[in-house]
């Protein structure tokens, strides 16, 4: 038949605009991530008192395969211990989620945040005022 | 080996000593035995029980650190029952101890840690079945200034109490009851910690309880990184670790398998902070005026080519390197041909070096001193001047009860709380005491001699030392920097000659390489090697020579003037002649100096120090700094000055690394009985403060947290005669004055007075004159 291979290509084609799209139309729409998925850190807060979780035990700083996490202690007027600085590195970090494992006070979560492109390395190194102001999409 | 027996370990023979605990045959074989409370420093308490084992033949498990080897001994180390006995005890430990690993900083190093992960506990049925409303009320000390304890952590090993007494002679810790109805570790009298804060007990403590608030939260220790390097605060030669992290020294620490046995003093384990940047020279100066190291470096030689080489006087401080001093060595005599060459290790050891007999070993391991029975400390506070000797003093007299001690010096110090025979003198009649000794020795012995003192000197101590097969003969440092030194020396001599083969010479020194001095030749009277030369320039002649001018010029190498002559002096010197001073600390010297060229401090900079045992400890290089090293410098210096530095010379003397020192004496010396003449007022005396080593130990937390100010000494009468009291304030007035704070102290003999040395801002020699260690002095209350 005269166009045959023109009317199979063009059935496929007419077929297909009147089915539900499958990309996602990125910016203007967003995928729902799973419910466990490893982006950005946070440093959580107490509820109550809003002062950070983080003791300081070291021990997301010894576990992180990639070196990309540090700390530096500070003791507070009532002998505490608490982080005064904490950065991570996302240009180094994997995301593997060992930090938040390990950590004995739940002071360390992972958000949905996942947009973290940069132009510059250095903004990679997320401060401790970033990580417990991190804003998640769900809210 | 009369004693030798044959015991079984978990089957397999083993050979043992009598003498020995299973715990020690256990180790030497490689088989492991948990223990807390038992530490080599100091042997078995007994306290923890963790160490148990199974013998066979008997019903409960038996202490292996206390329980001696028999023949036949047939022990299991691991078996069902005694690990059960084990997990009880850390049941024990276990209930009520908080959970707070997190930010413990023993975490990581706890042996509280080791032993529950080893005997894999995972629940605590002794902590489920207790009412958590009887969780003990216990105190976390937080105002012991340098220590930290925390009794809630404790396990009450009795680890601190014990190396407190045993070790330090200190004994200032006990388990003491409390209100809550248990014991506590405490200060016997349960004041505030006031001691010696050398920080033995935080170096044993197994669990965080007892901590360095230094280093609190500072750091994990998995993240340290050590370095051994030798502590650079006297001559002892203290092998320490320092922990980098970050290129900082967080903490020191040390290990069981040192020379040192792990123990440091106050200014070894706590006053690492000495080498931060604000204590340091950061630039080099000219003038006042901050210039390159290139223009500073021409700026010295311009001075030195523009002096006569007798003009040029060049000091070394006894704290640099050997390679740097070898280094001064071969520039001053070689390139500027010059003779005027000495060392601060002339005011005491380089004294006693020279008139040193034939046939007396110079140097002695320290370590050896337990071969001695009757250790005869002469001239000094030892504990004050050199922590280490005072440790093995303990050990040899507490510890292993081997030896008996006889003690000359002016006052009761600490050693004599050992139980010692005392031989007192006043301040000033050193030289006529050793004298009278040696006369009464002489004739005891049998040996003729015109030597003799006008002294009484008791008989038992006389005894003590006839009759004794090995002496240790410890030189107090103080005596030999009487003005009269030179004199004391040679009675020292003359005793140490009359002693022969049995004696064994411990001098002590708070600069940390005055023996190094004698080994490279810097010191007056000694060639490299040690070998003995011609006396050519001393540092008691500087002053002089500067007002004078016949010295126009002085290189000083780590020597701050101002901690051996008085401002007054050490200002004539500065403003008189064109001062070359390479240092790294900001000394008061560095202030005034015509050029200052900053050098590597400790722990940037590699090389060696000799210890007062003679040996070449190594000196590493433990932080990154954009100082050079002194030797570098020096080399630089020499080369624009036109004359290169053979370093291989230097290389091959270092790895030689052993003395040509000998003595040299061969009878005795006539000592005149040289004293001193103090005025109608009270006998003053300059001291040395264990907290101080040097002006610049000032600058560090540990020693300025330990002891901020110095105080006066004074017998509670001569307080109450003058109106002073314990705490408060006086003017002491010798050549010039000073205001103090005044110690009432029982010990103190009456009419004497003692002032210490080396606080910063406090000159001690502005009282007595340079070089001098004795005044005639007033006390006046308050202003």
């Amino acid at each position: 038949m005269l166009f045959n291979d023109l009317r199979k290509g063009l059935a496929v084609t007419i077929k297909y605009l009147f089915t539900h799209p499958v990309t996602c139309q990125y910016p203007d729409e967003r995928l729902d991530l799973p419910h466990r998925a490893r982006w950005l850190h946070k440093l959580e807060t107490y509820e109550d008192s809003g002062k950070i979780k983080c003791i300081d035990c070291g021990l997301c700083e010894r576990i992180c395969p990639s070196k990309c996490i540090k700390i530096t202690p500070k003791e507070n007027e009532d002998h505490t211990k608490n982080a005064a600085e904490y950065d991570i590195d996302l240009g180094r970090c994997l995301f593997c989620g060992l930090c938040v494992e390990v950590c004995p006070e739940l002071a360390l979560s992972m958000t949905d945040v996942y947009e973290l492109a940069e132009y510059d390395r250095e903004r990679f190194v997320y401060t401790k005022e970033q990580l417990l102001n991190v804003k998640t999409k769900k809210g | 080996m009369a004693d030798a027996v044959k015991i079984k370990i978990n089957g397999k023979e083993y050979e043992a000593e009598k003498s020995e605990s299973i715990l020690q045959v256990a180790r030497r074989n490689g088989v492991y035995i948990p223990a807390i409370c038992y530490s080599d420093r100091f042997g078995a308490i007994g306290a923890c029980r963790i160490c148990a084992v199974e013998i066979v033949g008997m019903k409960k498990p038996m202490l292996s650190c206390a329980m001696k080897v028999k023949d036949g001994m047939e022990i299991f180390t691991d078996s069902e029952k005694v690990q059960e006995f084990r997990k009880k005890i850390v049941y024990e430990w276990d209930k009520f101890h908080p959970l707070q690993c997190g930010v413990c900083d023993k975490s990581g190093e706890c042996d509280l840690q080791d032993i529950n992960y080893e005997l894999n506990i995972t629940e605590n049925p002794s902590e489920e079945a207790a009412d958590p409303l009887t969780v003990p009320d216990r105190s976390i000390h937080y105002e012991w200034r340098i220590i930290h304890h925390d009794a809630n952590l404790c396990i009450q090993c009795r680890r601190c109490v014990t190396i407190c007494d045993r070790v330090v002679n200190f004994g200032i810790l006990a388990l003491v009851k409390k209100d809550w109805g248990g014991r506590e570790i405490d200060t016997k009298d349960g004041k505030p910690l006031e001691c010696e804060f050398c920080g033995q007990c935080v170096s044993i403590c197994p669990t965080g309880a007892m901590s360095s608030k230094l280093f609190k939260y500072k750091a994990r220790p998995w993240e340290l990184a050590k370095v051994r390097t030798t502590c650079q605060f006297c001559a002892s030669g203290c092998q320490m670790d320092l922990n980098i992290k970050d290129n900082a020294i967080l903490r020191v620490t040390s290990e069981d398998n040192t020379p040192n046995r792990a123990n440091l003093c106050n200014l070894g384990r706590f006053n690492y902070s000495v080498v931060s940047r604000k204590n340091l020279i950061e630039h080099p100066t000219s003038n006042g005026k901050k210039v390159s190291l290139e223009k500073a470096i021409k700026e010295a030689v311009d001075i030195l080519k523009s002096c006569k080489s007798d003009e040029i006087a060049a000091i070394s401080g006894a704290r640099e390197t050997v390679e740097e001093q070898l280094t001064l060595k071969l520039f001053v005599e070689n390139a500027l041909s010059s003779k005027n060459l000495d060392s601060f290790a002339s005011t005491h050891i380089g004294k006693l070096y020279r008139v040193l007999p034939e046939g007396i070993e110079p140097f002695n391991a320290v370590s050896d001193m337990e071969e001695c029975d009757v250790i005869f400390a002469f001239g000094g506070d030892v504990a004050n001047e050199m922590p280490r000797l005072d440790w093995q003093i303990t050990r040899n007299v507490k510890l292993l009860k081997q030896s008996k001690l006889i003690t000359a010096y002016w006052r009761d110090a600490k050693i004599d709380t050992l139980g010692s025979v005392a031989l007192r003198y006043m301040p000033g009649e050193e030289v006529e005491f050793l004298n009278s000794l040696f006369g009464a020795l002489a004739n005891s012995l049998g040996v003729k001699s015109s030597v003799k003192g006008s002294l009484e000197i008791p008989e038992d101590g006389v005894k003590l030392l006839s009759e004794a097969k090995k002496v240790a003969l410890i030189v107090g440092e103080e005596a030999l920097e009487r003005p009269y030194g030179e004199e004391v020396a040679k009675a020292l001599a003359n005793i140490l000659m009359l002693l022969g083969e049995k004696v064994k010479l411990y001098a002590s020194s708070k600069y940390n390489n005055s023996y190094g001095v004698l080994f490279s030749g810097v010191a007056d009277g000694f060639d490299t090697f040690g070998r003995r030369k011609e006396q050519s320039f001393s540092l008691y002649e500087l002053p002089n020579l500067v007002k004078e001018g016949k010295v126009k010029s002085v290189l000083l190498l780590n020597a701050d003037l101002f901690t051996v002559y008085s401002d007054e002096d050490a200002r004539a010197i500065l403003d008189g002649a064109s001062v070359i001073y390479i240092d790294s600390y900001l000394t008061q010297t560095a202030e005034h100096a015509r050029v200052v060229i900053p050098s590597a401090p400790f722990s940037m900079v590699n090389g060696h120090y000799v210890n007062i045992e003679g040996r070449f400890n190594s000196v590493a290089k433990a932080l990154e700094g954009d100082f050079k090293p002194a030797s570098e410098i020096l080399l630089e210096i020499s080369n624009q000055y036109g004359y290169s530095i053979p370093t291989g010379v230097i290389k091959d003397a270092i790895s030689k690394a052993s003395f040509e020192l000998e003595g040299v004496n061969k009878e005795f010396n006539n000592v005149e009985s040289k004293g001193f003449e103090f005025g109608d007022g009270l006998k003053g005396v300059l001291v040395y403060s264990k907290f101080r080593s040097g002006i610049f130990s000032s600058f560090g937390d540990g020693a300025s947290i330990a002891m901020n100010e110095p105080v006066v000494e004074v017998n509670p009468e001569d307080a109450e005669e003058n109106g002073l009291e314990n705490g408060g304030y006086a003017t002491v007035e010798g050549l010039s004055a000073l205001k103090l704070k005044v110690k009432v102290d029982e010990k103190m003999p009456k009419g004497v007075i003692s002032v210490p040395l080396w606080f910063y801002g406090y000159n001690g020699y502005n009282l007595s004159g340079s070089l001098n260690n004795l005044f005639s002095a007033k006390l006046l209350k308050g202003e």
